[in-house]
């Protein structure tokens, strides 16, 4: 009984940390899209375009915000597990290696959602407070 | 008069249509600078002699240009300027350093034309001194030249399941080596080709401390100017980013002949993230090279270089930093010819190692 209610203690210590870190953004993709979930290290691989295509094989187009964006630190620390300056380098590494070119970004959550409803195969991320309309948010795994 | 007439009229007929294709929207451009000043104290080093010089950097300019989702055509120039280095005269002052078309495909990534080689940690990005640990990888492990592979490099990444991956790099064609030769008798200078150049690169992901693991192989014909012969090369490295230090070491070897080659080299460095804007570098490199001789003499195996280098390096804002670093070289392989080795009645004896120490303070910036 007692290690019972240690463990209800313990969860409900950790669960507002949960939430809080992904309850800082959205991620989004076209609403026509047949993804609905992804784990961090999909959604990982498909931003620094380690991949092409989401798991069921249809293409993926990522879309990124602003260096500076406060959306941008939160998901990169989240997803990425490291911070946009990290991946930053690992981008300028990557166009001087002979490898891909960074995602487009973005300067803010509207022009992140017009690109998404554009774009069949896009799929970006906005801040938590941003209307999704028109678009499917797809939770991570 | 024919000549200039049909290359003149392929000309436009290439031209033209692209002229029209055009989309300012598909051209991504991308720059970096690594621009250094530096001085060696006693014996010239790398084009570094005791008058201190800002001849010395590398600036490119790359160009890319998505003809569609998959495709894309990418061409990088090149200005490397070496200080006091006989090397300077064989090199020109602005390069095509790469050019290739590259296809993004179903099952695999290939680049065709003059593309980057994929060998090390370092290889590609060697003249890029934002992503660089110090001004550059070290050269006993680099050297100059197989910057590069005239032919194709494919690449495919297998996933081993969550953040795991393998990735696969193979190529063939042929490539070009310029650099400087230490020889017993004096330095000089070499133009050679690599042909039928095959070879691989694997790179092993690991989940923890965004740890990778590699192996390199590559064999070519060393086409030049002395005996041409076979070589081949191979070359082990490990990189690992804990919390506040990033690990890195490789092992070289290169054997052949054309003329006959037997080389080791390792490097060794570790570099403390003191702050998200300071790092602190150490470096410990070396060679060691078998001098081959005609008989009756026996081939003696010498350890070429040794080099100690630590740094220091502000990141600043905007992708640029400025960097500090000091080396201690010893060994025999400096600019200038120093005393190797001496035979006197058959027997070859080796010289103490010549010493030098050198510094640079370099700014990088790369967007």
């Amino acid at each position: 009984m007692r290690i019972q209610l240690l463990c209800a203690s313990l969860l409900l210590a950790v669960a507002p940390v949960v939430a809080q870190a992904q309850g800082e953004f959205k991620i989004v993709v076209n609403s026509a899209s047949a993804v609905s979930e992804l784990t961090e290290a999909e959604v990982s691989n498909v931003f620094l375009k380690k991949v092409g295509k989401f798991p069921g094989g249809a293409a993926a187009a990522p879309v990124d915000q602003g260096k500076a964006s406060a959306v941008r630190a939160a998901f990169s620390k989240k997803v990425h597990g490291r911070p946009v300056t990290a991946v930053d380098a690992y981008w300028q590494q990557q166009i001087f290696s002979g490898g891909e070119s960074p995602p487009p970004a973005k300067a803010s959550d509207d022009e992140v959602l017009a690109f998404v409803k554009a774009n069949p195969s896009a799929i970006g991320y906005v801040s938590a407070a941003a209307s999704t309309a028109g678009v499917k948010v797809i939770t991570l795994k | 008069m024919l000549r200039p007439l049909l290359v003149a009229i392929a000309l436009l007929g290439v031209v033209t249509p692209a002229r029209a294709q055009f989309n300012a929207d598909k051209l991504e451009i991308h720059g970096a600078i690594n621009a250094a000043y530096g001085r060696s104290e006693q014996l010239p080093i790398l084009g570094l002699s005791s008058s201190p010089t800002s001849d010395y950097r590398n600036l490119m300019l790359q160009f890319r240009y998505h003809t569609n989702e998959t495709d894309q055509v990418v061409v990088q120039l090149l200005n490397r300027r070496l200080g006091t280095s006989p090397l300077q005269a064989a090199l020109p002052d602005v390069a095509l350093h790469w050019g290739y078309w590259q296809h993004r495909g179903e099952w695999a990534t290939v680049k065709i034309g003059r593309a980057p080689m994929p060998r090390g940690l370092f290889n590609e990005t060697r003249f890029v001194g934002t992503v660089l640990p110090l001004y550059r990888p070290s050269f006993e492990i680099y050297g100059e030249g197989r910057e590069t592979v005239d032919g194709i490099v494919g690449t495919k990444r297998f996933a081993l399941g969550g953040r795991s991956s393998l990735l696969v790099h193979a190529f063939a064609g042929s490539n070009e080596v310029r650099t400087q030769v230490v020889t017993a008798t004096g330095n000089s200078i070499r133009a050679f080709r690599g042909e039928r150049l095959v070879g691989s690169q694997l790179w092993v992901m690991l989940p923890f401390y965004d740890t990778k693991v590699g192996a390199y192989g590559a064999r070519y014909d060393n086409n030049s100017v002395t005996p041409n012969g076979e070589r081949g090369e191979y070359l082990f490295s490990a990189e690992s980013q804990l919390p506040k230090v990033t690990v890195r070491a490789e092992a070289l070897r290169i054997y052949g002949q054309g003329p006959n080659q037997d080389r080791r080299s390792s490097s060794g460095q570790g570099v403390v993230h003191a702050t998200d804007w300071l790092d602190v570098v150490g470096e410990y490199s070396m060679t060691r090279n078998v001098v081959f001789q005609a008989a009756p003499l026996v081939n003696v195996d010498v350890t070429a270089t040794r080099d100690a280098a630590a740094g220091l390096t502000v990141r600043l804002p905007n992708s640029s930093l400025v960097r500090v670093e000091y080396h201690e070289t010893r060994g025999f392989a400096f600019d200038r010819l120093v005393p190797f080795l001496t035979t006197v009645a058959n027997v070859t004896s080796v010289a103490a190692p010549s010493r030098t120490a050198y510094w640079l303070a370099s700014f990088a910036v790369s967007f």
